[in-house]
């Protein structure tokens, strides 16, 4: 469970703030006739730009700052943008 | 003559809904359960009207009898985000005007809040714990050996647990009082007409035919359901581990910490976390709306608003029970789902004969009387008022005592204690 705090910028990001584009887009996916086409084009749209080795190096980075007693709100603000 | 029966007529129409008022108000409003010289705790919490109702009754009538003084909970109710968030402002208000940090001396903190409960262990371990907010809860150790013969369930922690530098136990911040898990609800007529066979794991979600039909609760203001979505990802690395051993039957007898820095299994975990995050935003692409708490989401798949959605055990179960089961059901994803404990903590600046009932309150949910309240039925002799809590009790032995019934049942059965799964995956 210790990468669940990093990924709700991720989740709000591409489900909420990008939500006109991602509704739009799979409204579109699902209209292509070819099942192949219209699979080949969900795997693209819902394959997010991230790894878990993105999020587990985001997760020590913050530990890190956290022990340095840092500003963590201004560091998650950074990296949020 | 008949002119004055009219009018005493129209005055007591007048005056009967606020005369029955009074009557039905006193004493079932959720933490006004006692009178005004009552001792007063604030306490922050998401829990629902019925839990608050029940719990600061019967807190009110225990504390009377066996502390011989009348005590009253004043419930600030926000959603398992607000929660977190109203504690960190609040105390980063404190925090500035001391140079930064808490005042050592805790009459100086003045926060207006002294309990926070409810909200998942996540929230208490890893957000607020690391904030210095939680106070050491004093507990009786004999109490606390009887309630949690073991300090874990499946791996999670159900009570926080540290030692200092010397190897001595610290007091624990949090303490789970009662336990909760994630599934999904549906609406089975909705699943007739689509065609669509009945949801089972949490893929079946991601189904392309529930375009527009999935209710969500926004992670932002729903910590649960930021739990439930997690817990998709853990059960697609779960599967990748699974798959890992599979194909190297060899490793299987051997211990995890032999094989889990080999190089090819952190290769198929992180493929599992991709995956699990596709799942996940497909079944964002199907979803109607983002609902701001996770209560709303079970009432809109029993209205017909969604067909699906991702709630919280009990919240799933009451709807189920009131509504009917043909238009909500749970169900718990097999193998899915993760049990963990729903704390309590006392916040930093609580002291004196508050520090104290804090204390109490926390050892009263600890009573197998106040344990009973979230599983038995209502009618059941130490069963809630009015509705079923339908949440598991944490402490173990109520379950070995083969005590409790199951909420919609009437006799007890042999309960077991909940085992969690998704074992894999823990990162």
């Amino acid at each position: 469970m210790t990468t669940l705090s990093d990924l709700r910028s991720l989740w709000i990001s591409a489900w909420i703030d990008d939500r006109d584009v991602l509704l739009e887009s799979y409204a579109q996916i699902l209209k292509l006739p070819d099942p192949q086409r219209r699979a080949a084009g969900i795997a693209l749209l819902v394959d997010l730009p991230l790894t878990m080795g993105d999020v587990l190096a985001f997760k020590e980075e913050r530990e890190e700052k956290e022990a340095a007693h840092g500003e963590i709100d201004q560091w998650k603000a950074q990296k949020e943008n | 003559m008949r002119r004055y029966a009219y009018i005493i007529c129209f005055l007591l129409v007048l005056v009967t809904p606020f005369v029955l008022r009074l009557v039905l108000v006193k004493g079932s409003t959720p933490g006004t359960a006692t009178g005004g010289d009552a001792l007063t705790l604030v306490v922050v919490s998401p829990h629902n009207d019925d839990i608050r109702l029940e719990f600061s009754t019967a807190f009110s009538a225990w504390h009377l009898k066996k502390y011989g003084r009348e005590v009253k909970l004043d419930f600030r109710t926000v959603g398992t985000s607000d929660v977190k968030r109203l504690i960190e402002t609040t105390y980063r208000e404190i925090k500035q005007r001391n140079g930064n940090a808490l005042p050592t001396d805790e009459k100086l903190v003045r926060s207006g809040l002294d309990v926070v409960w409810g909200g998942g262990d996540y929230m208490f371990d890893r957000e607020l714990k690391p904030l210095g907010v939680l106070r050491p809860i004093e507990l009786d150790p004999k109490l606390m050996a009887e309630v949690f013969p073991q300090p874990t369930l499946a791996g999670v922690k159900l009570y926080d647990f540290a030692k200092d530098a010397a190897g001595k136990p610290l007091p624990p911040r949090w303490i789970g009082v009662c336990l909760s898990s994630f599934g999904i609800v549906y609406n089975p007529d909705i699943y007739r007409t689509l065609g669509l066979a009945e949801p089972a794991t949490w893929n079946d979600l991601a189904d392309p035919k529930l375009i527009g039909l999935i209710s969500l609760a926004d992670p932002q203001h729903s910590g649960s359901a930021a739990v439930a979505y997690m817990m998709v990802i853990q059960r697609a690395m779960a599967d990748a581990e699974t798959a890992f051993l599979d194909s190297h039957p060899d490793l299987k007898a051997r211990p995890k910490a032999e094989w889990s820095k080999n190089a090819e299994y952190k290769e198929e975990l992180a493929a599992g976390w991709k995956r699990g995050l596709r799942v996940l935003t497909q079944i964002a692409a199907n979803t109607r709306y983002f609902a701001d708490s996770s209560t709303i989401v079970p009432n809109d798949v029993g209205n017909g608003e969604a067909a699906a959605g991702v709630a919280i055990d009990f919240y799933g179960r009451v709807t189920q029970e009131s509504l009917g089961s043909d238009r909500c059901r749970f169900v718990s994803p097999r193998a899915a789902t993760a049990i963990t404990p729903d704390p309590i903590a006392i916040l930093y600046g609580t002291t004196g004969e508050k520090l104290t009932l804090a204390n109490h309150l926390v050892e009263f949910l600890l009573t197998r009387e106040a344990q009973l309240l979230w599983i038995l039925n209502p009618g059941q002799k130490g069963g809630p008022s009015i509705r079923s809590l339908r949440r598991p009790p944490i402490r173990f032995d109520l379950y070995a005592a083969n005590e409790i019934a199951p909420a919609g049942r009437t006799t007890p059965t042999r309960t077991r204690m909940p085992a969690a799964s998704t074992s894999a995956a823990s990162g």
